[in-house]
Order: C-alpha cells, then structure tokens, then sequence
C-alpha cells in the first residue's frame, strides 16, 4: 500500500467515524459483530437498543461516552475491513490481545481505552 | 544504536528464520514508515519510540518480527483469535433474542465458544516467508542491520525461548 493511501484511509475512515449518522454506525456494527456484542461495547444491557440505533427509531445517543465507544468501534471496524474480511475482522474483536494487556478489543472499548485499542488496531494492520 | 540499547548480537540461526506477513510483499521488508504511529514505532514490543526525540525515519530503525521456528510464527499472530472468556461472560448478561453462540457465530467454534476460530480468509490474506541468513546475506546485515537477538519471551505456544527473532534495521 503506498504511504499517502494509508494516510488517506486513517484520515478517511476518522472522519466517516466522526460524521456517520448513528443509524449506519450502529447498523455496520450490528451487521459485523452481533447486536449482543454492540450492545456489550456500548454499555446497554438489552440488544433490542442497538436495533433502535439502526432503525433510526433512536436518532440520538445522549451519553457522550457511550456514543464514542460506538464510533471508535466503527472506526476500527472500518479500518481493519480495508484489509481483511469481515469475520477476521470480527474474530479480532473477541480475542485476547497482547498488546492489550490480554483483554480484548471489546473490552478495552467498554472499559473507555479507546486510544489504545485503536493503536492496537493499526498494528494489527501492520503485523500479522 | 542508542547509547543505552542493550541488545545481544548472536550469529544467524543455522535453521533459518519464518516470517507470517500480509499481501503480496516481500515478507522480510520492514514496514512502510507512513503506517507508523506517533512514536514512530508500528506498536509493537521492539520498535523504536526515538520520534519522540525527534528523530527523522533515517536516523532510526524498524523492527522485523521472526521466528526460528515456523509454528511460533503462526502462534505469535494467532494469539490474537484466542476469545476472552472474560468477554463471554459479559455478552451471556445482556439481553438479546440471539443466544451468545449465534451472536458469534463464524468467530468461535459453534460447538464450543471457548474455542477460537481463524477465518480461511486470514489465511488466503497472508503468506509465509522462510529464508537462510547465509554469508552473503550477513553483509547485507552487517548495512542494514544493527542487531539481531533472541527474544526470550514468554509465548503463546506456552513455552518459553520459543525461538523469536528480531532483525532490527536502520533503512
């Protein structure tokens, strides 16, 4: 990949994930890890929540916090599905992570490390 | 080298080394400066953080991740498909129609989520790469590379001193 496209595609897949509707946000994120696993990241105890997100039932998320766990994950998602599938994508949600301290990604989002995971994604992106 | 590096220079493994690596690129080649971070190091253990000292790409180096052994290759970049159990727990409490297995379906093995699965796609996306450090190739070292150590490392086969490498370059 030449330099100035992953420039591009950081810069790119920052600005989607900081425009993007909560619908669509939460629609990917639905469609990619689970309604369950969206649910967990963002820190809702019922996945019925997530639908209304996608639906734009529910346009707006009041909880800043929880609004950015959600569009970190996006921006993650949206980066590693530049250069690997779906499931691999999904797979590395839910694994343990050793730049991550062993925990996964999906914990280090709901426990609000989003700089950290997001570093972890790039080097997933890197390395292996 | 910085003054205050310590590594240990060994001589080649006689067995060659493996590399695990993306795409169609030479799968020895560093990685491109542009995907560093900050610190201009790739987020990974041995990289150089010297960005921060304000440091231009020339006047560091960039780490190459090998293995002596082939199954320490893969296990060093599998470790990452290991799901947390920790995880499980949590997504069993939320409330959904989906039971935890369907939800992560394709990412866990259907019979038992504790058991991780790797995409056939992770596989078709990379490829690996064997090489002999021969006489020949040592000069190329000797310009490019500024120390090549054993990593003792705990690793995730579950035994120590599994054969990791690193070939740290200043290109």
């Amino acid at each position: 990949m030449e330099g100035s496209t992953t420039d591009q595609l950081t810069q790119r897949v920052h600005r989607q994930a900081t425009i993007a509707p909560i619908s669509e946000v939460a629609g990917l994120l639905q469609e990619l890890l689970s309604r369950r696993l969206t649910a967990f990241i963002a820190g809702v105890n019922d996945g019925k929540t997530v639908t209304r997100w996608a639906s734009g039932e529910v346009a707006a998320i009041r909880d800043h916090e929880m609004e950015q766990r959600l569009r970190t994950t996006y921006e993650i998602a949206q980066l590693l599905m530049s250069s690997d599938a779906p499931r691999t994508v999904k797979a590395w949600f839910i694994g343990l992570n050793p730049q991550l301290g062993d925990t996964s990604p999906a914990e280090a989002i709901r426990e609000g490390r989003l700089r950290e995971t997001l570093a972890a994604a790039r080097a997933f992106t890197v390395g292996g | 080298m910085h003054s205050g590096a310590r590594l240990v220079t060994v001589a080649p493994p006689s067995g060659g080394i493996y590399r695990l690596a993306r795409g169609p690129a030479e799968p020895f080649s560093p990685p491109d400066w542009d995907r560093a971070h900050d610190d201009g190091t790739f987020g990974n253990r041995f990289d150089d953080p010297s960005a921060m000292d304000g440091r231009s790409p020339e006047e560091r180096f960039r780490t190459v991740y090998c293995a002596t052994q082939r199954a320490a290759a893969f296990g060093e970049t599998v470790a990452r498909f290991r799901p947390s159990i920790v995880l499980l727990a949590h997504l069993a409490e939320v409330e959904d129609d989906e039971s935890v297995e369907q939800a992560l379906a394709g990412a866990v093995d259907p019979e038992d989520p504790y058991r991780g699965l790797i995409p056939a796609d992770w596989r078709l996306l990379r490829r690996i790469g064997h090489t002999i450090l021969m006489q020949t190739f040592a000069s190329w070292i000797s310009l490019q590379l500024q120390a090549c150590s054993i990593c003792g490392r705990h690793s995730p086969l579950g035994r120590p001193n599994s054969g990791f490498l690193m070939l740290t370059s200043v290109r």
